[in-house]
């Protein structure tokens, strides 16, 4: 909970390691110890690819995701360290990814970490759509959406589930999976979610797959709507006790956003702390938010302004976000 | 195999520590046959891939049921349909319990046919469902935990001192009874889908736990009030449970088997009909979803069948014998001790333990981990096994003199433990007396009061189940009070250190 140590002028990446369930909690104190600032864990779920095993339900696996904010000039070799005393590169030893939030557009990448964000239930159809054409690996993360205002049980909003589907593909591939999933996935109705990419840096254990078919249809890229041509779209995320992102949602839909996903994870910032020392925090929830980037402006100066307000320290981090599709209209 | 190979490995680290201990007590203190060890080892098998597979079959077929029917009941946004629903669903699961049929037959030899079993089945299972009712109610009117509890277990405190000796045994081995192995992950998922429509709103509370501790506890009122409601009877000298070494080497496993087969599908009925009617009448899923969640509920049931023909034909009278040797070396306390680690070894293995710790680490993104619940969960269990094997020893203890001020500690605890501690607690105590417990504990236990002359062989066997599902409630507990602990301290320090900066930390509890 000592956020303080961040500097916000002080430039930093985001690590992502996804493993098996056990070595999260090692890696993110070798991570603390080496001079990451803090580290969010989060459970996935993971999908060993086979025809028979996903026809009877049988190819889930759990998986351990964290995320790591490391300062920008130590992000490379903390991934090496880091890679090497896990023997991450290995074969199903998991996978590191690196993004740098701030060094924006990266003279074209070699990878992409592809986000998709759809209705709980559907996540793993996304994987088996991307999958038709290109042996992918995938995980998928749980999440909340936006509530419907409009419609209540027992004096409640209904929040709707979510799904975020994570896949890291070579640059090479980022166009045939996107028509693959935007093929199978988009419709009319609206609030059937959204597709977006981030460029990485550099990524370690990305098993080398050859796409095992031609290149996606073409027409269908073409059919694509590319928003992200027209406008230069952003992620911004915020990290918040559990129970407070209501009014970081109220926020953002005054400010003219059209909605926010939150995740749920625990954060640890010091090395030492055992179990013992966790059952006293509180979840951490993590609120995403997609938008445009002069949108993108106004809503951080108002989280801001509200953040002052209550007292309570906010970081905001935004995400530069690449090959923003979505899959119907939005919502509301 | 994808989640095979990853639950293979993790029922390992379960069955491997009672598997362990079996084989040092057979070379350090109680020497097995060769036949009754070989058929401890098969039994010992055929739990582990028996154990492997229902949890698969949990994570496909009964969580995905017990999740959709409590999303649907609480997305109708109509209370009486909710209500109704609860009772519908208590009842209906708990009426097919095994474990609930064999009891109400006890039950019936006992009292000489005044309570027939079909009464007693009937009863209990009303009452569940009444529970688990008041526990929707509780979800959605954000009554908390401690209230609800406090007045369930009033009322339960009522009842027990109108009520004679033989009624308190009962109610609370029914309370263990209808918490089965495929009742709990069902509740437990039950539970989430309904409390998912609260979960934007709380900070510290999680309301999808303590609905199995309330399932529980509907059990126990139910046979109290059917007690108090009773007229005088005799009651009947309790069968003489005889004991045979069995014929050959796998008959045990034979005669497990005949009874697997047919308790095992009577038990998941219930969720074949809960899902049929859901998805017929008002779900609309995938065929792709529908064909998984059948697939699960097959695994649910081969797995069980395993698991049950490993633990009866290999583990009971393994338990048994261990029981009857130790207490010949006429040695109380090295009897103690070794029940003390069986039943620290055996509460691992119990399936529901396994859906519940994992629901627990999930649900909270490991602030609470697996390991630390269990190892809470498992010392609780061997103390109320220890204490069960010294109430055989001595006459004249009876249960009540171990659970009145054990449960009056457990209310005064919940006054300051935090919600979330106190749902689990509830909902461990009610995982933590399965099938494991009600054979292999059992067994060892009956073994031990063949031996002592003073012993009453049924009643001391109804004991352990109601000591096993209190335990739980008083070590997680005090893991929700250490808890607290921590957070006043973590509090104090930082507002030590930076005073301007200080974070929101954890909610104070009153």
């Amino acid at each position: 909970m000592s956020d303080r140590d961040l500097q916000p002028e002080q430039p930093v990446s985001l690590l992502t390691v996804i493993s098996n369930p056990g070595k999260a909690d090692a890696m993110a104190r070798f991570a603390l110890q080496q001079g990451a600032r803090r580290a969010c864990h989060f459970f996935a779920h993971g999908t060993v690819p086979g025809h028979l095993l996903s026809l009877l339900g049988l190819s889930g696996v759990r998986r351990e995701m964290i995320t790591l904010t490391v300062p920008q000039e130590e992000d490379s070799a903390l991934m090496d360290s880091l890679c090497e005393h896990f023997q991450i590169g290995r074969e199903l030893h998991g996978i590191a990814f690196l993004h740098r939030p701030d060094t924006g557009a990266v003279n074209s990448p070699d990878f992409y970490l592809i986000a998709v964000i759809v209705n709980e239930g559907e996540g793993e159809y996304v994987v088996e759509s991307a999958r038709r054409c290109h042996p992918v690996g995938a995980s998928i993360l749980k999440a909340m959406g936006t509530a419907d205002h409009s419609r209540r049980t027992f004096d409640f909003e209904i929040v709707p589930q979510k799904e975020i589907v994570l896949i890291v593909t070579p640059a090479s591939h980022i166009e045939a999976i996107y028509s693959a999933l935007y093929h199978e996935l988009h419709s009319d109705q609206p609030g059937r979610g959204i597709l977006f990419a981030l460029a990485l840096e550099r990524v370690a254990g990305l098993l080398d797959m050859a796409p095992d078919c031609e290149n996606g249809d073409q027409e269908e890229v073409a059919a694509m709507p590319r928003e992200a041509d027209a406008q230069k779209w952003v992620a911004l995320f915020t990290v918040s006790d559990r129970g407070k992102t209501a009014a970081i949602m109220d926020t953002v839909e005054r400010s003219g956003g059209t909605g926010a996903t939150v995740l749920h994870c625990r954060q640890t910032d010091d090395a030492s702390g055992g179990w013992i020392d966790r059952l006293a925090h509180l979840e951490k929830e993590i609120t995403l938010i997609i938008t445009e980037a002069d949108r993108a402006r106004t809503i951080q100066a108002e989280l801001t302004a509200q953040a002052r307000e209550t007292g309570e320290k906010l970081d905001i981090t935004q995400l530069d976000v690449s090959h923003f599709v979505k899959l119907s209209d939005l919502r509301d | 195999m994808g989640t095979f190979t990853e639950k293979i490995k993790e029922v390992l680290a379960a069955v491997l520590p009672v598997t362990l201990f079996v084989i040092v007590l057979h070379f350090a203190l109680t020497p097995l046959t060769g036949q009754q060890m070989g058929q401890f080892l098969l039994g010992a098998f055929l739990v582990i891939i028996g154990l492997a597979v229902f949890l698969v079959g949990v994570d496909l077929g009964a969580t995905p049921i017990g999740r959709l029917g409590g999303r649907f009941l609480v997305n109708t946004g109509k209370l009486p349909l909710l209500l109704a629903g609860g009772l519908f669903l208590g009842f209906l699961i708990s009426i097919a319990e095994p474990d609930l049929q064999i009891l109400a037959a006890q039950v019936q030899e006992l009292t000489s046919f005044s309570i027939t079993k079909w009464q007693m089945v009937i009863v209990v299972s009303v009452g569940v469902g009444l529970l688990v009712m008041v526990g929707f109610w509780r979800i959605i009117k954000q009554i908390r935990l401690r209230y609800v509890l406090w007045v369930t277990y009033g009322v339960i405190l009522i009842l027990s001192i109108i009520n004679r000796p033989l009624f308190h045994d009962f109610a609370f081995d029914a309370s263990g009874a209808t918490t089965g192995a495929i009742t709990t992950p069902f509740i437990l998922a039950l539970a989430a889908g309904v409390a998912q429509v609260t979960a934007s709103r709380r900070e510290d509370a999680r309301d999808q736990f303590g609905l199995v501790g309330m399932a529980s506890a509907g059990a126990i009122l139910a046979v109290l009030a059917q007690g108090a409601l009773q007229k005088s009877f005799d009651a009947a000298p309790p069968p003489g449970a005889g004991w045979q070494p069995p014929a050959s080497f796998f008959e045990p496993f034979r005669l497990a088997a005949g009874v697997s087969f047919r308790d095992s599908l009577l038990s998941l009925a219930p969720l074949v009909i809960i899902f049929f009617l859901l998805h017929v009448t008002v779900l609309t899923l995938r065929g792709r979803e529908k064909s998984r969640v059948y697939t699960g509920l097959f695994f649910c049931y081969l797995g069980l069948v395993l698991f049950m023909v490993g633990v009866m034909g290999g583990f009971m009278s393994t338990g048994h014998l261990i029981g009857n040797e130790l207490v010949l070396r006429g040695k109380p306390l090295i009897t103690i001790m070794a029940g003390f680690f069986l039943g620290m070894a055996t509460v691992i293995a119990e399936p529901a333990v396994h859906v519940l710790t994992l629901s627990v680490e999930e649900e909270t993104d490991g602030i609470i981990p697996r390991k630390v619940v269990l190892a809470f969960l498992a010392v609780g269990v061997a103390f109320s096994v220890a204490l069960a094997v010294l109430r055989i020893y001595t006459p004249g203890l009876e249960l009540w003199h171990i659970l009145l001020p054990g449960y009056i500690l457990i209310m005064i605890m919940s006054y300051f433990t935090p919600d979330l501690f106190l749902g689990i607690a509830f909902d461990a105590g009610g995982v933590a007396s399965g099938p494991m417990t009600a054979t292999f504990i059992l067994a060892f236990t009956q073994g031990i009061a063949e031996g002592v002359p003073t012993a009453d062989l049924l009643l001391d066997g109804f004991g352990v189940v109601a000591l096993v599902a209190m335990a739980p409630l008083i070590t997680l507990q005090i893991l929700g009070l250490i808890s607290v602990w921590r957070g006043r301290r973590q509090q104090k320090q930082t507002s030590l250190v930076t005073p301007e900066l200080q974070s929101p930390g954890i909610e104070e509890e009153d």
